[in-house]
C-alpha cells in the first residue's frame, strides 16, 4: 500500500512539468493590440484580466489545453531565458512581460523572442481571444 | 499406320497452338484495390516529388488516372511558375518516364506500382514555403476498382537566403538611396491570407510604395528598411533605428491591413476598402515618420554624449535614443509641456495613445498637425492638445511637413476620420448647461468664455 502510494505520487509529479505561477502581460501598441494579463496559477486554472477594462475572470483549462500547455512550458523550460529580448528602442511595438515563477522576461516586440517563447505567447493570445469574444 | 501417324500429328499440332495461345495472354482481371502510398510529400525548390500509386492486384487492362494540382484552399499556395506543368509517370519503378497527356497518366496492365512525378523550379526569388494538393482520380470505366487515393499535400520549401527570418512579422524590404524596394526576408510562418502572399510574390502595390517613398523622403532622414506586415494583431506600425554605428538607419514596419481594410465598429471584422480611402494607413505612416523626424541622430541627438556609459552627462532630455540637443524638437517639447509649470486646459493629449510617453505624444501631435484639415488658432483657453499641435506647426524642424506630406499622401484629407482607433480626445474641460463642449469647436469655446458661461468639468 505504501509503495502504491509512492508510485502514484511519482506518476502524478511526472505528468506535470508546470512551474507555476506563470504570468504574461501584454502592453499597448500602436494602434489596437489586445492588452491583458493571464496568470496561470496551476496546471488547470488561470486568471484572465482585460487591462483596458480591468475586468478579471477565472478559467479552467480543458484536457487539450492542459496537454498543449505542458508541452509549451516544457519547451520553454529547456531554454535559458534571458531577462529581455527585442529592441528596447523600437517605438509602437507591443511590450510583453513574461514571468515564470520568479524569473522576469521583458520582450520588446514579440518577433524578437525565441521560437519557444513566441509559440507560448501565441498560445496565450488565443486563450485571451476566447475571453475577449 | 498412316492414320495413326496422322492422328498423332494432329494432336501435336493442336497442343502446339494451345500452348501458343496460352503464352500470348490468358490473364484477365478487371478488379483491384487502389491506394496512394502517402498523403504528404515534400521537396526543396528545384527538386521533384514522386507519388506512388499502388494496386493490390495487377489488372489486365490499362488504367487511366487524371492528375490535378489544386491550391484553392491553401494560403501558401504554389505559384504556377514554380513547378513544371508537364507531369511525368513511370510504370517500371522509375527507370523510364513518360509525359502525361492532357493531365492523364496510364497505369499499365500487369503492373502494381505507378510513380507520378512533379518537378519544381529553382528560382532566385525569396518566397514562402509553398504547398499544393496533388489529386489523383482513376477513370474506372470497365473496371471494378475499390479504394481511393487521398489528396496528397505537397510542400515545396524555398531555398533562398532569408534575412532575419526569425525576427520578422511580415516581409522585409531593403530600401536603397533611390528608394528601390528589394525583398530580402520573410516570415514564412505567418501568411495571413492569399492576398498577402500575392502581394509579396508580385511586389508591393505601387500606391503603397509611392506613399511611403513620398512621405519618408519629405525630410532629410530616409528609411533604409521597410517591413510590410499584414495581420489582424492590432499593430499599426513601428520604427526603430537599426544603425550600429551611431548613424541613422531607420527601419519602419507598417501593417498594410489598414491600407486595404476598415474594421467594422460592431464586430471588429476587417472589411475591404479602396487603398487608404479612410486615411488610416496614411495616418499611421505619418505618425511613424513623426518618430523618425523627432528621434533621428542627424538633427536631434547629441552624438558626443553617451548616456548609456554616463547617464549624468546629459543636461537635456534623455531617452533610450540618447541625449537630445537643446534645440531638438523633443527637448523643447519636454520643456514646454512636461517641465513647464504652465497648466494647460484639458485635454492635454490629442489621443489616449499620446499619453503613453513623450515620444508618442509628439508623434501623435505631429500626425494631427499634418493631417487635421483645419487647425484652430490658440489663446489662453485653448487645450494642451491644441497647444501641442501649434508647437509642431511652429517648430523649425517640423513646420514644413504639413504641406509637404498633405501634397503627396493619398487621401490625406480623410485621415482624421471617425475611425474609433484614432478618435481624438474632443471634450473640452469646461461645461456649458451641464454639457462638455467639443474642444475642436473654437468658436463655441470663445463665445462661451466671453459670456462667462463656462463651469469647470468635474
Amino acid at each position: 500500500m505504501k509503495y502504491l502510494f509512492i508510485n502514484l505520487l511519482v506518476l502524478s509529479c511526472a505528468t506535470s512539468h508546470l512551474k507555476t505561477p506563470i504570468t504574461i502581460e501584454t502592453g499597448s501598441c500602436y494602434r489596437n493590440c489586445p492588452e491583458y494579463r493571464i496568470e496561470i496559477v496551476s496546471n488547470d486554472r488561470y486568471t484572465y484580466t482585460d487591462l483596458k477594462t480591468q475586468k478579471s475572470t477565472e478559467g479552467q483549462f480543458n484536457t487539450d489545453q492542459k496537454q498543449s500547455l505542458e508541452e509549451l512550458v516544457e519547451e520553454l523550460s529547456e531554454l535559458e531565458l534571458e531577462s529581455s529580448y527585442g529592441k528596447s528602442q523600437a517605438r509602437d511595438l507591443q511590450q510583453i512581460l513574461l514571468k515564470v515563477k520568479t524569473k522576469e522576461v521583458q520582450i520588446y516586440g514579440r518577433q524578437f523572442a525565441p521560437n519557444s517563447v513566441k509559440k507560448f505567447i501565441q498560445w496565450v493570445d488565443k486563450l485571451a481571444q476566447e475571453h475577449a469574444e | 499406320m498412316i492414320n495413326k501417324t496422322y492422328t498423332q500429328s494432329m494432336i501435336l499440332l493442336f497442343s502446339f497452338f494451345t500452348l501458343l495461345s496460352c503464352k500470348k495472354d490468358e490473364f484477365v482481371n478487371l478488379s483491384s484495390t487502389i491506394s496512394g502510398e502517402s498523403n504528404k510529400l515534400g521537396t526543396e525548390e528545384g527538386g521533384s516529388i514522386i507519388a506512388n500509386v499502388l494496386l493490390t492486384e495487377e489488372l489486365s487492362e490499362d488504367l487511366t488516372l487524371q492528375i490535378r494540382i489544386e491550391t484553392d484552399e491553401i494560403n501558401n499556395y504554389i505559384n504556377e511558375n514554380d513547378y513544371d506543368p508537364n507531369i511525368e509517370y513511370s510504370n517500371d519503378l522509375g527507370k523510364t518516364w513518360k509525359q502525361a497527356t492532357n493531365k492523364l497518366v496510364v497505369f499499365e496492365e500487369r503492373n502494381r506500382n505507378l510513380k507520378i512525378r512533379v518537378n519544381t523550379h529553382d528560382d532566385q526569388r525569396i518566397e514562402f514555403h509553398e504547398e499544393f494538393d496533388l489529386l489523383i482520380k482513376p477513370q474506372t470505366s470497365g473496371l471494378q476498382l475499390m479504394g481511393s487515393i487521398e489528396p496528397i499535400r505537397v510542400s515545396v520549401d524555398d531555398n533562398e537566403l532569408n534575412e532575419r527570418e526569425n525576427s520578422l512579422l511580415g516581409a522585409l524590404y531593403e530600401v536603397d538611396e533611390n528608394y528601390n524596394f528589394t525583398l530580402i526576408g520573410i516570415n514564412r510562418d505567418n501568411i495571413y491570407s492569399r492576398e498577402y502572399k500575392a502581394m509579396v510574390d508580385e511586389g508591393l502595390d505601387p500606391k503603397v510604395i509611392n506613399d511611403i517613398t513620398n512621405v519618408t523622403k519629405s525630410g532629410v532622414v530616409p528609411i533604409t528598411k521597410f517591413e510590410a506586415i499584414f495581420d489582424n494583431s492590432g499593430l499599426g506600425g513601428f520604427v526603430f533605428n537599426d544603425s550600429f554605428d551611431g548613424g541613422d538607419k531607420w527601419y519602419m514596419g507598417l501593417n498594410l491591413l489598414y491600407a486595404y481594410y476598415e474594421f467594422n465598429r460592431e464586430t471588429g471584422a476587417p472589411e475591404p476598402i479602396e487603398y487608404n480611402s479612410n486615411g488610416s494607413f496614411g495616418f499611421i505612416l505619418t505618425h511613424e515618420y513623426g518618430h523618425i523626424l523627432t528621434l533621428n541622430k542627424r538633427n536631434e541627438i547629441d552624438s558626443s554624449i553617451d548616456v548609456f556609459q554616463n547617464p549624468d552627462s546629459c543636461g537635456e532630455l534623455s531617452l533610450s535614443e540618447g541625449c537630445f540637443l537643446s534645440q531638438s524638437v523633443l527637448n523643447q517639447f519636454n520643456e514646454t509641456f512636461y517641465e513647464s509649470e504652465v497648466q494647460y486646459n484639458e485635454p492635454q493629449f490629442v489621443t489616449t495613445y499620446a499619453m503613453t510617453n513623450i515620444a508618442e505624444d509628439i508623434a501623435e501631435s505631429f500626425a494631427y498637425q499634418v493631417l487635421q484639415n483645419t487647425i484652430n488658432p490658440i489663446d489662453e483657453e485653448s487645450s494642451g492638445a491644441l497647444q501641442k499641435i501649434h508647437f509642431v506647426a511652429n517648430h523649425p524642424h517640423l513646420a514644413e511637413f504639413r504641406d509637404e506630406i498633405r501634397n503627396v499622401l493619398s487621401y490625406a484629407k480623410n485621415s482624421i476620420g471617425e475611425d474609433r482607433d484614432q478618435e481624438p480626445i474632443r471634450s473640452f474641460n469646461r461645461t456649458k448647461d451641464g454639457k462638455r463642449i467639443d474642444c475642436t469647436d473654437h468658436h463655441a469655446i470663445l463665445e462661451t468664455a466671453r459670456k462667462k458661461q463656462f463651469k469647470p468639468f468635474k
